[in-house]
């Protein structure tokens, strides 16, 4: 046993950094006089740009354990970081605006939204059950109160107490699965467990039913059928700018922990896992997809299209392969990358005491902004999986990695649900181009948001043109990482 | 050859700022692309005809190894040629038709991305990338469909026909990526020659289900046949384009490319005949039927589609000879009579067969090439359409297995395609002259020129057959067919079976035309059955899967905790119960004769407070239940000579304690809504999951464990640490770090703690 | 003597009573906070236990963290309830329906 030393501070260093800026940036909010909290806004943006900045800095395919092995820093967890960042970057702009819009400027959002972040930080870098809690509930807890945020709306608080309750429950499976875990393995450390369980008889019970557990408190912060039932209340009930947030960026997080857990962790149970994850996919593609047809409410329908998208993702972890595993990263940030954009246009479409998320709202909106018409056409295409937009490349990598597994009859399932899941974007694509629009207000913006939604859209377009760039970052992490884990 | 299919893309992008700055000659310029492209192609058919595959490749997705391929082979070449060829009219066209109107930028910008996507789609060596060209047609078909989106019709049609083809097209990507693993290359070039290892292969079934519903969607086969039809409230110039030579040939394309890779089985001849003869009969029937001009050209699209399906899936020398000339014809003449249908809209205003008559005097050119182009339709001497009807009949003469039914299908269809012929070429044009809503003139040449031009061609190639027979289709059934076959195209093949029955179909034709009057209503009376058929098939499957969704919503996401609740334990237990039925059948006998007394009451007394908490309507009764919950679980730390987490546990008991009776001095007393059968509903789930629980957690005593791995702290926590303490040296020494993150937690908790204090008293201050 | 599987049956009972709490609770959220505790507190006493019997102090490490966030958690859960008091005037878990769909 080691006292901690420079090397460990060193691998830990982004984490250090924005744990103390995030510190900085709470004392500044509260200090600062700003009506429009500007200066914390900037801090924040500014703690985000000093992180990229310490991970392209430190960029390596070396694997670095740190503080007892509790830590890692391996290119997964600075390709995962860096996307955390680039995607609460946009986030916060987004944030932003809409806090302006709506009159309700508060620094907390943004410091609440750091030690989410941060919470993703340490989860992308746990090797230590002990670690990965920690920085699940930093990403919970931070998340709770953003939902609540608003604090004299009855809907955001009933929200966050389901979300609160439910993501508690949560928590306390995956708490108990990982005690049994302790039990069967002897240690927390998700290395030794590796090869604790590589050692323990395929059918140890208590491994079994830990495994189980934890597989139902990771299903649920995915959102995955059945664990889901919180995602379309909180994603309507939270201000659409929290919902941007949490709908998007933790998803990273959560094929994190996918990944640490079950993969580092419980990699040797392959077997065992894999046909828990094809129950929670099928099940997650087709209740999200039908059920997403009946919404009225946008956000409703794109809580359960993210279901839909997270089964998706679990077929490519399901395949237990490198491949598959690049594949579902890949999903990850394609997921995150359309979900911004989706909720950005709807955040455009607001304005002061108005939500802009019934379907009626966004009819015709082909007449009263062509660009944002254009920009949700873009998303909704690619959310449905038509090329040449991003979107597509993403399904279509996952289909292949399960179809090269030799589960056929799941990639067939998942086409069949996929194009029941057409539908429903179609619809929005229809209702944008061919109705009458019901409101007339203009659509305002600042122009900032405008450059921000406008690139967003581009970004699918032309990384669907040539995805090549973005799917070679995710294929090359788990080439690399194989000579480490292997 | 990049070069060639992305021009279209980029004019495509330009075309919006370019349209208002180029005024009336647009459409003439724009016309050069597709020109240059047409003679571009065109300068390969020597080359081509000689046998010769050409392959062009660049990099694209190296991650999922996929590249831009292009293969220019004989079927390729002949799409490229009408898709361009064609293109170049409808762009001069719409540059007159479509003059003046708002969008017209928009109309350039999607008609000609359109037109690239569809060369690439036909030009494509690689599957994926043709699959990425499908879609792309499918979404700007979609969005030219919606262009005249005022029209109420227009969109309860725009989201039908996109939701088919790209839910066809889903399909089809399942299918290629099958295909793809059955071949083992996601090229054609390599495909092609590796049909044989396809056909045996386990997944060919379900590939070739696959592949076919997405080009059936596409090609508007029975019976998906549907939409077609409802897309005609498209502007003029794009269902010419897209409705009669290019998209919906698409399908058909994909087939014939697939010919030599997944053709000649059983499945393939019954599944493409069979539905193909369907659809012709279908397509002759419906068109018959209507008297929208433009219904009426759909149609007989859809006919023509059906017979080229069941000309591919019979697939004999044949039958594939009679496919590449029948495309080719029908390309022509249809091409025309869209355009033709255009002008009468566009100088009369009327889109309704029975309103039109007499209109030769006015506009006699329009006339006269409409005459030509429905004599072709009708597959009458000496036009082309005749060549490829009568090789049509040798075709489906000769089938195997299904001959006789397809024989009888195709001269049913003939005989109802040629009342149709007279209707479009003779009707509007003789008889007495009826109202119209405009006066007509004769079209402009910009109009003209499309019908023109192709009428011509119609005329031309059935006097000389063998014009575009020598190089272009022989090259074109070559690469259908996988091997060589010879193509010899005549007009004149001798009295025999063929010619009887063309002749009969004429006659028969002719006497439903001069009926056409009675005939047709009594069909359109036919159109109460309409509600067995598959449009309304469709319907009723949208309407279910709304309502299951529906149903389900209401069920599960209802707004209550305590369902969400419920749902997830459920699923959990059903897991577990799952692992324990199917692995440990025998359940556990539990030893607890080694249980101490005083431990044993310990626990006793903590169960009874946690029983106690849960069920009590007292809320200080809660509490304190809760309390002496959590002190006994401190007690059982010190039984284990933990007494640091116990002492913790004790301190952390008593301040939660404390907050939750400031808490509850807030709130309202207890209410009871719940009525008892839920009550015990719920206390069963409750039960069995504890039961489930705890037979795990008896499971587990059978279980060995791994001997301890680390006596360190032990060890060295005197040495090191020079503390007695173990725990005392963990925490402030060997994991200070994680120490201070703890103090750091606490801190920021108790400033949101004061931060709450302080809002309170601001709050009452105001 | 008290062998390890006692300690884990004791754990799993809390467990099942903590979750059988929180769904035949209908009358407040404030028995379902109670209730995640007690969750918390059997799985504390599965890593004590099992802590103990491996002789492995990493588990008993591991309670410390589980007690600090629950700490956290209960703190969060009180703010968020009191919210939803003052909006709604009601903590009572049947009232908790107005989104859905």
């Amino acid at each position: 046993m080691n006292l901690p030393g420079t090397q460990d501070y060193l691998a830990a260093l982004p984490e250090i950094v924005v744990a103390t800026l995030a510190c900085i940036v709470l004392l500044i909010d509260l200090w600062s006089n700003d009506r429009e909290r500007l200066l914390t806004w900037l801090a924040t943006q500014f703690t985000l740009l000093v992180g990229i900045v310490l991970i392209i800095v430190q960029l390596s395919t070396d694997v670095t354990y740190a503080f007892a092995g509790t830590y890692v820093k391996d290119i997964l967890s600075d390709v995962l970081k860096l996307f955390i960042f680039i995607g609460a970057g946009v986030a916060f702009l987004y944030m932003r605006e809409y806090l302006r819009i709506h009159n309700e400027m508060k620094g907390e959002y943004f410091t609440l939204g750091l030690f989410a972040v941060l919470g993703m930080m340490v989860l992308a870098s746990a090797s230590h059950m002990i670690t990965l809690y920690l920085g699940l509930e930093l990403l919970s807890l931070s998340l709770y109160a953003l939902v609540a945020m608003r604090r004299d709306s009855a809907q955001s608080a009933e929200a966050a107490m389901k979300y609160f309750m439910l993501g508690a429950i949560a928590s306390g499976m995956l708490l108990y699965g990982m005690s049994m875990i302790y039990g069967a393995t002897g240690s927390l450390d998700l290395r030794e467990v590796a090869d604790a369980v590589a050692q323990a008889r395929s059918d140890d019970l208590i491994l079994i039913f830990g495994l189980v557990f934890i597989v139902a408190g990771i299903a649920f912060k995915l959102g995955a059928v059945p664990f889901h039932m919180w995602a379309p209340d909180v994603y309507q009930g939270a201000p659409t700018a929290v919902t941007l947030f949490l709908a998007t960026v933790p998803k990273l997080a959560a094929f994190a922990m996918l990944m640490r857990l079950l993969v580092d962790g419980l990699g040797p149970l392959h077997d065992q896992w894999q046909g828990m994850l094809i129950i929670l996919a099928v099940l997650s593609m087709a209740i999200g997809n039908l059920v997403a047809i009946a919404q009225e409410n946008i956000r409703r329908m794109l809580a359960y299209s993210t279901i839909s998208h997270v089964g998706f993702l679990l077929l490519g972890v399901l395949s237990g392969t490198d491949q598959g595993y690049a594949a579902a990263l890949f999903y990850t940030v394609v997921y995150m990358i359309m979900g911004l954009g989706a909720f950005g246009v709807l955040v455009m479409l607001g304005r002061a005491g108005f939500e802009a998320d019934r379907l009626s709202d966004i009819k015709g909106l082909n007449q009263r902004s062509p660009w944002l018409a254009g920009v949700m056409l873009v998303m909704m295409f690619s959310m449905a999986g038509v090329p040449p937009f991003l979107g597509f490349w993403a399904k279509f990598a996952v289909l292949q990695e399960v179809v090269a597994v030799g589960l056929v009859w799941l990639a067939v399932a998942a086409v069949v649900f996929s194009i029941i899941g057409a539908f429903y974007y179609l619809r929005i694509v229809k209702l944008i181009y061919f109705d009458e629009a019901e409101e007339q207000a203009p659509i305002r913006g600042s122009s900032p948001m405008r450059v921000m939604v406008s690139s967003n859209g581009l970004v699918v377009l032309l990384f669907g043109l040539f995805p090549a760039p973005l799917l070679g970052i995710c294929i090359a992490v788990f080439t690399r990482i194989e000579l480490v884990i292997g | 050859m990049l070069l060639a299919v992305l021009s279209g893309f980029i004019l495509a992008f330009l075309a919006p700022w370019l349209t208002p700055r180029l005024g009336r000659a647009v459409g003439w310029l724009f016309g050069l692309l597709p020109a240059a492209l047409f003679v571009w192609f065109a300068s390969f058919i020597p080359v081509v005809a000689s046998g010769e595959t050409l392959l062009f490749s660049y990099p694209w997705v190296p991650g999922l190894d996929i590249n831009l391929t292009f293969l220019l082979d004989g079927l390729s070449l002949l799409f490229a040629l009408l898709i361009s060829g064609i293109g170049t009219f409808i762009v001069i066209y719409a540059g007159y038709y479509l003059h003046g109107e708002a969008y017209q930028g928009r109309f350039y910008l999607l008609i000609l991305a359109f037109m690239a996507s569809m060369l690439g789609l036909v030009l494509s060596s690689n599957l994926v990338a043709l699959f990425v060209f499908w879609e792309l047609t499918s979404i700007t078909s979609y969005l030219l469909i919606g262009y005249h989106h005022e029209e109420g019709k227009a969109r309860a049609s725009a989201l039908q026909g996109l939701f088919v083809t790209v839910a066809g097209g889903l399909a089809l990507l399942a299918g290629l990526v099958l295909l793809a693993v059955a071949g083992g290359s996601y090229e054609l070039s390599e495909l092609l020659t590796s049909g044989d290892v396809v056909r045996e292969h386990a997944l060919y079934l379900p590939l070739l289900l696959l592949i076919l519903l997405g080009t059936f969607t596409k090609s508007a086969q029975f019976p998906f046949h549907f939409w077609l039809p409802n897309a005609m409230a498209a502007p003029t110039p794009v269902s010419a384009y897209l409705h009669s030579a290019t998209m919906v040939k698409a399908g058909v394309y994909l087939m014939a490319r697939l010919n030599p890779t997944l053709g000649g089985t059983e499945t393939w001849l019954l599944l493409l005949g069979l539905i193909g003869a369907t659809t012709m009969l279908i397509g002759s029937y419906m068109a018959l039927r209507s008297t929208g001009v433009k219904q009426v050209l759909a149609y007989s699209t859809v006919m023509a589609l059906g017979t080229l399906t069941m000309l591919i899936g019979v697939g004999t020398e044949k039958a594939i000879t009679a496919a590449v000339a029948f495309l080719l014809a029908h390309s022509l003449y249809k091409g025309a009579l869209f355009m033709i249908a255009g002008i009468i809209d566009h100088e009369t205003g009327i889109k309704d067969f029975r309103e039109l008559g007499g209109l030769r005097s006015a506009m006699p050119l329009t006339a006269l090439f409409a005459g030509i182009a429905a004599l072709s339709l009708a597959g009458i001497a000496p036009l082309f359409g005749f060549v490829a009807k009568e090789l049509m009949f040798e075709a489906v003469l000769e089938a195997p297995a299904i001959g006789t039914v397809i024989t009888l299908f195709a001269v049913a269809s003939a005989m109802m395609v040629v009342a149709i012929a007279a209707v479009i070429g003779l009707r509007p044009w003789f008889g007495p002259r009826l109202p119209t809503k405009k006066t007509p003139h004769e079209a402009p040449p910009s109009l003209l020129a499309g019908p023109a031009v192709l009428a011509t061609l119609g005329l031309l190639f059935g006097l000389l057959p063998m014009l575009p027979g020598q190089h272009l289709l022989s090259a074109a059934a070559l690469a259908v067919a996988g091997e060589p076959i010879e193509v010899y195209l005549s007009l004149w093949h001798g009295f025999n079976l063929p010619l009887l029955l063309s002749a009969t179909s004429l006659a028969v034709g002719l006497l439903l035309y001069w009926q056409w009057s009675r005939v047709q209503p009594a069909l359109a009376r036919l159109a109460a059955w309409d509600h067995l058929g598959p449009e309304r098939g469709y319907e009723k499957v949208m309407a279910s899967i709304v309502s299951i969704s529906d149903s389900h919503t209401r069920l599960v996401q209802n707004g209550y905790l305590r369902y969400y609740i419920l749902t997830i334990i459920s699923t959990l237990l059903l897991l577990l119960a799952w692992t324990i039925l199917t692995r440990y059948p025998v359940l556990p006998s539990p030893d607890l004769s080694g249980i101490a007394p005083h431990t044993f009451t310990i626990l006793a007394i903590t169960a009874l407070a946690a029983l106690y908490a849960v069920t009590t309507r007292s809320r200080l009764g809660a509490v304190a239940a809760l309390g002496a919950l959590g002190f006994g679980v401190a007690l059982i730390y010190v039984l284990f000579s933990a007494a640091d987490v116990g002492i913790t546990q004790v301190l952390v008991e008593t301040i939660t304690v404390i907050m939750l009776v400031l808490v509850l001095f807030r709130l309202p007393g207890f209410l009871d809504f719940t009525l008892s059968g839920s009550r015990l509903r719920d206390g069963f789930i409750a039960v069995l999951f504890g039961g489930t629980i705890t037979l795990i957690l008896l499971m587990t005593t059978e279980v060995q464990f791994f001997p301890p791995i680390s006596e360190y702290f032990i060890e060295n926590s005197g040495p090191l640490g020079h503390g007695r303490n173990i725990v005392n040296v963990i925490l402030v020494d060997f994991r200070a770090i994680d120490t201070l993150g703890e103090i750091f937690v606490l801190a920021l908790a108790a400033i949101g703690v004061y931060a709450m204090l302080k809002l309170r008293a601001e709050d009452r201050k105001s | 003597m008290i062998v390890l599987s006692d300690y884990l049956i004791l754990a799993a009972i809390l467990f099942a009573l903590s979750v059988a709490g929180i769904f035949i609770n209908r009358k407040n959220v404030l028995i379902l906070l109670m209730c995640i505790e007690l969750m918390l507190l059997a799985v504390n006493i599965n890593f004590v236990a099992f802590s103990h019997f491996l002789n492995d102090i990493a588990g008993q490490v591991f309670v410390f963290f589980i007690l600090t966030v629950a700490a956290a958690e209960a703190a969060i859960g009180l703010a968020i309830l009191v919210v939803l008091f003052r909006n709604r005037r009601t903590i009572n878990v049947e009232d908790l329906g107005s989104l859905k769909g």
